[in-house]
Formats: C-alpha cells, sequence, structure tokens
C-alpha cells in the first residue's frame, strides 16, 4: 500500500467553467477510487468528492485546479481525473474511464 | 458590517433583531437553541435532509422521464449538494458547538455558499446561487413543517425585513412586538410606508436586494431619519445609535409638553389639528397628541385584513372604538378607497391596464352597493355614539357624488325603518383629489357639509406622476406651482362659500408647507398623530400676517425647487429649533 502523496495540474478548458454537472462527474469519478483526493485551487482545498465544495471553488475558463491524492489508487485516480477535465467539453462529455478492477 | 441606503418613510431609529421574510412571506428562523436539544435538533435536520433529498430525487426522475435526462440533472446537482459532506458537518458544527437552530444554520450556511456565487462574474456560475437558495427553502420547508412561522405569531421584539409586504401581513401583524421594518421594494406611499407611519415605528423601503445577507436573529439598525439600515453594525455605530435613541426620547418627551397648549398662532387665530389613522388603535396616538379630533379615518384595513369580506359589526367595532376615544371631537370615516385590484374578495377586473385610472375607490364602492351599503350602515349607526363625518373619496364629477348621497339617504331610510338610531344630520363631506373636482369646486360645495383636499393623489392626478415609479418620481413635488395653485383655488372657494375645508395629504403633515397654508387661508390640517406636535410648534410661532407674505411670495415662484428652499428658509427662520 502506497502512502506516497501524488500532485497533478490542470487547466479548465470548458468556457462554462467547473459547473454543477461538471462537478458531479467529478466527485462520481473521484468516488469510485480508493484514494484520498483533494482539489485545490489557490489557497482553497476541497474534497473532490463534494460537489457543493468543488462548485465553490468557482474555478472558470483557464484557471488551474492543483490535484492531490493518497492512498491506494491515487495515482490511478489522478490519471483519469485529469483525462475528465482536459477532454470535458460543454457539447459531449467522455464518460469517466472505469477503474480497474480490484 | 454593511450600510444600506433606501427611502426613510417613518422616522426615527431602533436597534434590534432581524426577523428575516422571503419573497413567499416564509420567515428565516431565530438563532439560538437550548444546549439540551442540541440531540432532538440534530435529529431534526437529518430529517429533513432526507426528505428533502426524496423529494428532490422525485423531482429529478418525473422531470428526466417528461422533459428528458437534461431538464432532471438540475435536480441531480441539487441532490449531490445536498449530499455534500463538509455542508453536513459545517451544520451540525453550527447545531452542537454554536446552539445555532438548525433553521438559523441552514440558512446562514447556504446563503453563504450562495453569495460565493452571486460574487462571480460568470453568469452561468452565478446563477447557482439560485439553486443554493432553492435547497434552503427546500430544508426550512422541511424543518417548518407546519410550524411554518408568519408574523402573526411573535414572542420577542423583531425588526421585519422582507422583500415587500402585503397588506394581509402586515394587517395581521403583532405590532406589539414589531419595532420597525425594511423593504427592499417600495416607496413613499408603499403599503408598508403607510403601516409603518400607524405604527409610529421607523421605517426604510426601497433599498434593492440585500435580504441573502442576513438571517433571522442578526443585529440590524433601522435609521428611518436618514433611510439607512446598517446590517451586523460594530460597537462603535451601536454606541452612536444607542446615543440617537436616547436622543430622540428626549425630543419626544419635549414635543409631549406641546400636548395640552392650544394650536393658537403667535397673533391668536386657532388652528384645528386633527389626526390622519388606519387602525382603530391609533386613535390613542391621537388622543396622546391632543389632537382636535380625527380628519382621516382610512378604512382600507378592515377590508385588506381578513379572508372574508367584513361584516357590518366588524366596521361597527371599529368606528365605534375610534368615536368613543374622541368624546365631542368630530371623526371623519374615509369609505372604501381601494382598487378593485386590491379587493381581496372581489374577481380581479379584466380591463385595469392603469389602476390609477380604473376602478377604485367611490367608483367601486358604486358598482358594488352591497359592500358600500353594508360601510354605511355601519358608520351612520356608530353616528349614535360619537360626532362621525361620512367622506367620499376619489369624487370627480358631481353624478358620482349624488349617487353616493342617494345611496346614503336610502340606507338611512332603511334604519329609519328599523328604529335604528343614528345622527340624521350626520355631515356629508368629499375628499378634493382629482383636478377636476378643484376646477368645479364651487359646484361640489353647494352639494356638502365639509371638504378636505386629499394632496396624495391631487398631485398624482396634477402632474400625471406615478410617485411609486422610481424614473418619474422627481416630478412628484407638492411644491409644484400648478398644485399650489389648485390648492390656494379650493381654499379660497371653500372660504368664500363658509364650508369647512381641511386637507389630509402628506403635505399638511409636512412643517415645510405650514406657513405657507395657513398663509393660503387654511385653518384645519389633519396628519399623521406623530407629526402634529411639530405642526402646532410652528402655528404658536409664526402669525397670519407672515404666513400670507410666504404665500404671496411662493406663488410667484417658477419651479417647485425654488419653492421648496424658499419655504425652508423661512421656516428657519422663524422657528428656528424645528427639523423638517
Amino acid at each position: 500500500m502506497s502512502v506516497a502523496k501524488f500532485t497533478r495540474t490542470v487547466s479548465i478548458v470548458n468556457p462554462e467553467g467547473l459547473h454543477a454537472r461538471f462537478a458531479i462527474l467529478i466527485a462520481e469519478l473521484a468516488r469510485r477510487y480508493d484514494a484520498c483526493i483533494t482539489l485545490c485551487k489557490d489557497v482553497e482545498r476541497v474534497q473532490a468528492t463534494d460537489v457543493l465544495q468543488i462548485l465553490s471553488l468557482c474555478a472558470e475558463q483557464g484557471e488551474r485546479l492543483r490535484l492531490e491524492a493518497t492512498g491506494r489508487q491515487a495515482a490511478e485516480a489522478l490519471d483519469a481525473l485529469v483525462q475528465l477535465i482536459t477532454n470535458y467539453s460543454q457539447e459531449g462529455q467522455n464518460s469517466p474511464a472505469a477503474p480497474e478492477s480490484e | 458590517m454593511q450600510e444600506l441606503h433606501g427611502i426613510a418613510v417613518s422616522p426615527g431609529v431602533v436597534i434590534g433583531e432581524a426577523l428575516v421574510m422571503d419573497n413567499e412571506g416564509f420567515r428565516i428562523p431565530r438563532r439560538f437553541v437550548s444546549r439540551d436539544a442540541v440531540e432532538d435538533e440534530l435529529e431534526r435536520l437529518d430529517k429533513a435532509i432526507a426528505a428533502g433529498a426524496a423529494e428532490i430525487a422525485r423531482h429529478r426522475d418525473a422531470v428526466s422521464q417528461e422533459l428528458g435526462k437534461k431538464y432532471g440533472e438540475i435536480f441531480e446537482a441539487h441532490l449531490q449538494i445536498l449530499k455534500d459532506s463538509r455542508l453536513h458537518s459545517d451544520l451540525e458544527e453550527m447545531i452542537c458547538q454554536r446552539h445555532y437552530s438548525p433553521e438559523y444554520a441552514v440558512s446562514r450556511t447556504l446563503r453563504r455558499y450562495a453569495q460565493v456565487f452571486q460574487r462571480l462574474e460568470s453568469s452561468y456560475l452565478a446563477e447557482r446561487a439560485n439553486d443554493i437558495f432553492d435547497i434552503e427553502k427546500r430544508l426550512l420547508r422541511h424543518l417548518l413543517g407546519r410550524r411554518r412561522e408568519e408574523i402573526s405569531h411573535l414572542t420577542s421584539p423583531v425588526l421585519v425585513l422582507a422583500h415587500n409586504l402585503t397588506p394581509s401581513e402586515t394587517a395581521n401583524l403583532d405590532r406589539r412586538f414589531v419595532q420597525g421594518f425594511v423593504t427592499e421594494v417600495g416607496g413613499p406611499g408603499s403599503h408598508t410606508a403607510i403601516v409603518a407611519e400607524a405604527l409610529e415605528i421607523p421605517a426604510v423601503v426601497g433599498t434593492g436586494p440585500f435580504l441573502t445577507e442576513v438571517s433571522g436573529g442578526d443585529q440590524v439598525i433601522i435609521d428611518g431619519d436618514k433611510g439607512l439600515v446598517i446590517l451586523q453594525p460594530d460597537e462603535e455605530t451601536i454606541a452612536h445609535y444607542r446615543h440617537e435613541v436616547e436622543e430622540s426620547r428626549t425630543q419626544a418627551a419635549r414635543r409631549a409638553t406641546l400636548r395640552d397648549l392650544p394650536a393658537v398662532t403667535a397673533d391668536g387665530v386657532r388652528i384645528e389639528l386633527l389626526g390622519n389613522i388606519e387602525f382603530p388603535y391609533e386613535v390613542d396616538h391621537c388622543v396622546d397628541r391632543g389632537a382636535d379630533g380625527v380628519g382621516l379615518y382610512r378604512t382600507e384595513f378592515l377590508y385588506l385584513g381578513s379572508e372574508t369580506e367584513p361584516t357590518e359589526e366588524s366596521h361597527y367595532q371599529a368606528y365605534c372604538q375610534v368615536a368613543q376615544a374622541m368624546p365631542g371631537k368630530p371623526v371623519t370615516i374615509r369609505t372604501l378607497d381601494l382598487g378593485a385590484d386590491k379587493l381581496p374578495h372581489q374577481a380581479a377586473p379584466e380591463d385595469e391596464r392603469n389602476p390609477c385610472l380604473g376602478l377604485r375607490s367611490i367608483r367601486l364602492a358604486l358598482r358594488n352597493l352591497p359592500l358600500f351599503r353594508t360601510q354605511l350602515r355601519a358608520a351612520l349607526r356608530a353616528s349614535a355614539v360619537g360626532k362621525i363625518q361620512i367622506m367620499f373619496p376619489l369624487i370627480s364629477t358631481l353624478m358620482e357624488l349624488r349617487q353616493a348621497k342617494m345611496v346614503l339617504a336610502d340606507v338611512m331610510e332603511d334604519l329609519d325603518e328599523r328604529d335604528v338610531q343614528f345622527n340624521h344630520q350626520v355631515p356629508v363631506g368629499i375628499m378634493v383629489e382629482v383636478p377636476s373636482a378643484v376646477i368645479l369646486i364651487d359646484r361640489f360645495l353647494e352639494e356638502v357639509d365639509f371638504v378636505s383636499i386629499g394632496t396624495n393623489d391631487l398631485i398624482q392626478y396634477t402632474l400625471a406622476v406615478d410617485r411609486s415609479n422610481k424614473d418619474v418620481v422627481g416630478l412628484y413635488n407638492p411644491a409644484d406651482p400648478a398644485v399650489l395653485k389648485l390648492i390656494s383655488m379650493a381654499i379660497e372657494a371653500a372660504d368664500r362659500k363658509s364650508v369647512p375645508i381641511n386637507m389630509c395629504g402628506q403635505m399638511s403633515g409636512s412643517i415645510i408647507y405650514t406657513m405657507l397654508l395657513l398663509g393660503m387661508g387654511l385653518r384645519r390640517f389633519s396628519a399623521v398623530p406623530s407629526a402634529i406636535p411639530d405642526i402646532k410648534h410652528v402655528c404658536r410661532h409664526v402669525t397670519i400676517e407672515q404666513c400670507r407674505a410666504v404665500a404671496g411670495r411662493a406663488v410667484t415662484m417658477e419651479n417647485a425647487r425654488d419653492i421648496k428652499s424658499y419655504l425652508k428658509g423661512e421656516l428657519k427662520k422663524r422657528v428656528p429649533d424645528v427639523t423638517p
């Protein structure tokens, strides 16, 4: 079991910013992994599984988020989240990648 | 600390605890619960969240099925927000550690999030604030259930903060505990303004949106003199206002000494000062100020305050209460003066695109004879108890006056047949508030026992301006030369025919105009009771000669602004120790 902390940085690309539907997808995806994931914008830090908290980051297009994760599936979780956030656009969302089966 | 600027509609200063009402008349509740109730309160919160979540899930499924998945997603977002673990821990912390009530905790916490969104520039995210308010309301509904409190059930003093107050809300409020009003909308003639004046409590209206920034139980200061509202005041501000509150008590005490002094000018001319009232209990305010009677008893509260049409008995009880408190002094009952759109028991009129010019007041009464006759019967019966006078509002043609008088004669006949006691010589008069009534004043004077100038409507109809419309309210000015000319015409004509003339609009309560009106020949002023001491004070310090000179000069001036500042200057010169 890994105790290492993984960190990735990603930009919000879609014009509407990090809106409700988007936040739900992030939270749903984050919940599928055995990892503790934190989203950070500037000094604010929130749990990636809490939709209201993600929304209250008020991340708009062009802003950068730092993702931190610890736990057994920390690395995979970050890969999936970065992919989701990078690929998300308002027309079609890619369905989030399923976590590797345990 | 946050300052809001609005329109000052009722003077005075008050510091107190906020009672916040939302657009639906929903009360945002008090702050604290007792320590030993914490467990129960947490359970209540959990139940409300569970019930709210179940309700949202049902909505989501129904909407998704009917309109498609995309529309259901908004409810999915609500559901997810409601499941937010940080939200739960915040709420629990407020209840356990700070002993906040779940309602207050919900309101406070969610509004804090909403504010975060409201500050955003991105319109898309900013709209999330509405979702948060929606969730707040849903939780409050589940928390309060049937206990949804209204302002009719109060147990401690509060300042009522609301988007707008409806007549039925204010009519039923518990006036022992309401110490001030603030509304986001409204102008000087709004219902809130009238009620606040009646209650003699400070009020500020038209502040613009702010309700999302306060919660029930917050400390608030209302400065009804300056039109200021201060949310979460700091220590220094509170100290300053405590001092003001003291000061105004001292002033009130000083004015109280005027009570038993006669209202006579410095050169010995007796002036009658009467009170305007809306609610029967206000007659006490008149007595306290040593009023010479009630010059305007508005009766609309009888129609607005209840779900059903008022009975003859409820009219009669109210009128008797006022008449008995004013033994030997006139009480002028103005008959129904509402728009058809305001009458709660009637179908809404069809073509009412312009209610000010539509089916209202005496026109409405003449079209609803049973309603009108009920009121007249009660007023006549009360004339056996006290010195009642009957006044018809918004008379614009002679035919209307004659019709109204015919209905009155008819009601009198009925009462005679039933051997009911009343004063057969009850004085009958009209409000002079439509320019046509001034233009034909000589003919009207032939057919009435008295007249009373209603300046609020007279100004509105003369200058064609709606004073609740902020874009044109600047045109609404009692000092407008055209308005002054009409007033002067009415007073002169009444004098010539020796018909008593009174003025009962807001203008007569404003001491800026006291000298002018005295100079024009007015000898009867009817005003909100709290204004009586100041008017009396002015009367006692001026001579009719001085007033005539002021009036003579004012009517030669070109515009309202010049006239008003001239009048202010003259007042300052003759009576330096009053502030208009």
